[in-house]
């Protein structure tokens, strides 16, 4: 073993480390604190969340929320990364940091111009009034689904860039030339091979949606619009009811988990049977 | 194909191509003709244009002016998916996602034929190019020159008007690129389709065209069969372009078939234009014009033989390399023994040479330099 492949090993070590003492050991630590009430072991927590309308609407509400914000910031990042893709390339870095600009601000900061936005003074909104008729976006679910799609968007621009990026684009000039019209290049060749950074997004902002704990509570109004994050915040530091709180958090984290692997499949049934063309 | 004497069908002429980036002129007033089963080559170092060329008529990149006709129809305003044309691309260009059939499909698919005719095409082409069992391979299962075997078979497949070709070998070894060379050469006499194809190396444009477009800055420097372009290099850019490697200036034309350097008598086999007796220029020589009596299969007569002096002599392909200096003159020129020589001939060595008069040429100097 050369001294580079043993510092690496010993980085790799480090990071292992760090990964056990920081996330695994506090997650199965909340796990097994989820299942013991009163010194019992007990599944009951489990059970009262899976039976219990509150806890189920929420669990609900938050699924929702999370998925429409994944996809709308898909839809929106896609765009965003094809337009920037598709300037010349010496310009293409000062679009990149536009979008990552938002992300240099506190989140607390940028929800607050969001309040301003979505609030009843604001112009932007009259000048929507106007035109759609009275529209009550604030402390509603949508504005939650507002300041979500808000916190991710660059996370899933940025993915979806890289993926673009990494088409030659020789391909697409092959695919004309083969007869087929930019439309139809763009569905059968730029849109599968962007594929990857469609699905890599994708799991980055519904985890990030899911797990949203800032924009409920300063977009949605107070506790009707609370997610599981909140909720389970509001049981282990107002209420004091640790197990609940903790069964409650290991329920979303289950959840992003089935939804993440949900996507890795896709994207590994996509890289060995290729879409059917017609 | 068959090309009757009657009538002769141009497939695609070019006349006064004009493209500038930046303000620089990339390409100046190009133009050319190309009869229907012709394989024409544009040959030239990089940044000569010849790419660009290719783009031009692929539609892929607009000319500031200019025309192309395309089977008598003026093309300048159809965008290249409805140009009906095949393009070979130096990375291959195949769709990754893709697998082999589906790659040669998709120009098919695009033109919507009918799947029964489709399967047919697609076997067919995956056939000649000897890779249909691995119809249902992804590109990236294959080497490199099944690769580009497939773009081969994907640009065929669609039976175009005309097939493209951007450095397709380039990316292929030695040995690949023989192969290769040879398919190409056999699939258009069988096909019998008509081709441009961009290539720096000459002796890919020998061996495949029918007609070469030797490329200078944009300019088309000369534009004729390979027989022609050996015997009759137009320009000197050319001459030195196709291996006439010795240049020797303040040569003076004596008549049509002599020149002189210094007090060396040189026979000349071709002239460039506006040459005439007693005129200052350049003579190109290619080293395989300049025998080496000593090592001559043929006696070469002893009349006229110039002694020179080895200074170094290196194997090349299953031949030798002397670089050699005359006697009589301060003059270094490379010979070419078309024969391994060993023990190779040593440094010091004293030979004499005979110059073979077909390849060499006389070029005029600018007047303004007299």
């Amino acid at each position: 073993m050369n001294r580079m492949t043993r510092l690496y090993t010993g980085m790799g070590f480090i990071a292992i480390l760090y990964l056990f003492c920081f996330f695994l050991y506090p997650l199965l630590k909340v796990f097994y604190t989820s299942l013991w009430i009163n010194d019992q072991f007990t599944f009951d927590n489990y059970i009262k969340i899976l039976t219990t309308s509150i806890y189920t609407q929420v669990l609900m509400k938050t699924l929702s929320v999370a998925v429409i914000s994944t996809v709308i910031a898909l839809g929106l990042g896609y765009l965003m990364a094809y337009f920037i893709v598709t300037r010349r390339p010496e310009r293409q870095g000062i679009w990149l940091l536009i979008v990552v600009s938002s992300m240099f601000m506190s989140l607390t900061v940028r929800l607050y111009g969001w309040l301003i936005i979505l609030g009843e003074n604001s112009p932007i909104l009259k000048a929507l009034t106007s035109l759609f008729g009275k529209i009550q976006l604030l402390f509603s679910e949508k504005a939650i689904v507002v300041g979500i799609v808000h916190f991710i968007l660059p996370f899933v621009t940025l993915t979806i860039y890289t993926s673009l990026k990494k088409i030659e684009p020789s391909l697409l000039e092959a695919s004309n030339m083969l007869g087929a019209s930019p439309l139809r290049t763009f569905w059968r060749i730029t849109f599968p091979l962007s594929l990857p950074g469609i699905y890599a997004g994708g799991s980055i902002a519904f985890a990030l949606s899911a797990s949203t704990f800032l924009v409920p509570i300063m977009l949605g109004g107070g506790p009707k619009n609370y997610l599981i994050a909140n909720i389970a915040y509001d049981l282990i530091v107002t209420v004091g009811n640790l197990d609940m709180g903790a069964a409650l958090s290991f329920v979303l984290f289950v959840m992003v988990i089935l939804i993440l692997s949900i996507f890795n499949l896709l994207e590994r049934r996509g890289q060995h049977a290729p879409r059917k063309m017609d | 194909m068959a090309r009757s004497n009657s009538k002769i069908e141009i497939a695609i002429s070019l006349d006064s191509i004009v493209k500038e980036y930046q303000g620089e002129r990339v390409i100046d007033q190009v133009g050319f003709q190309l009869q229907e089963g012709e394989f024409l080559s544009l040959l030239g170092p990089s940044g000569s244009g010849k790419t660009t060329i290719l783009r031009i008529v692929a539609g892929l990149v607009k000319p500031d002016s200019g025309s192309i006709i395309l089977k008598g129809k003026n093309i300048e305003h159809i965008p290249p998916h409805l140009r009906n044309m095949g393009m070979v691309f130096q990375q291959y260009a195949l769709f990754p996602h893709l697998t082999v059939y589906e790659n040669v499909a998709y120009g098919l698919k695009a033109r919507r034929l009918e799947k029964k005719v489709m399967k047919e095409r697609v076997s067919k082409y995956l056939e000649l190019v000897d890779l249909l069992p691995f119809a249902k391979r992804k590109p990236k299962e294959l080497s490199g020159g099944q690769q580009q075997r497939v773009s081969l078979a994907r640009a065929l497949a669609t039976e175009p008007i005309l097939l493209l070709f951007d450095e397709p070998l380039s990316n292929l070894d030695a040995r690949l690129k023989e192969q290769m060379l040879h398919e190409i050469h056999t699939l258009h006499r069988t096909l019998g389709f008509t081709a441009i194809y961009v290539t720096h190396d000459q002796n890919e444009a020998l061996y495949l065209s029918d007609k070469i477009a030797v490329l200078n800055h944009g300019k088309i420097e000369q534009f004729a069969s390979p027989e022609k372009i050996l015997q009759h290099p137009k320009t000197p850019f050319v001459a030195d372009f196709f291996g006439y490697v010795n240049r020797l200036e303040d040569a003076i034309l004596q008549d049509n078939n002599t020149a002189t350097v210094g007090q060396i008598n040189v026979p000349i086999g071709h002239q460039g234009i506006n040459s005439l007796a007693g005129k200052k220029g350049q003579l190109f020589i290619r080293p395989n014009a300049i025998q080496v009596a000593e090592y001559q299969q043929t006696l070469v007569k002893d009349k006229g033989n110039l002694p020179a002096v080895v200074l170094d002599a290196r194997y090349r392909g299953g031949e030798t390399e002397v670089q050699i200096q005359l006697v009589n003159e301060a003059v270094n020129l490379t010979a070419v023994i078309p024969k391994m020589i060993v023990p190779s001939p040593k440094q010091g060595e004293q030979i004499s040479i005979v110059f073979d008069s077909s390849g060499i040429c006389f070029f005029p100097g600018d007047d303004s330099d007299e």
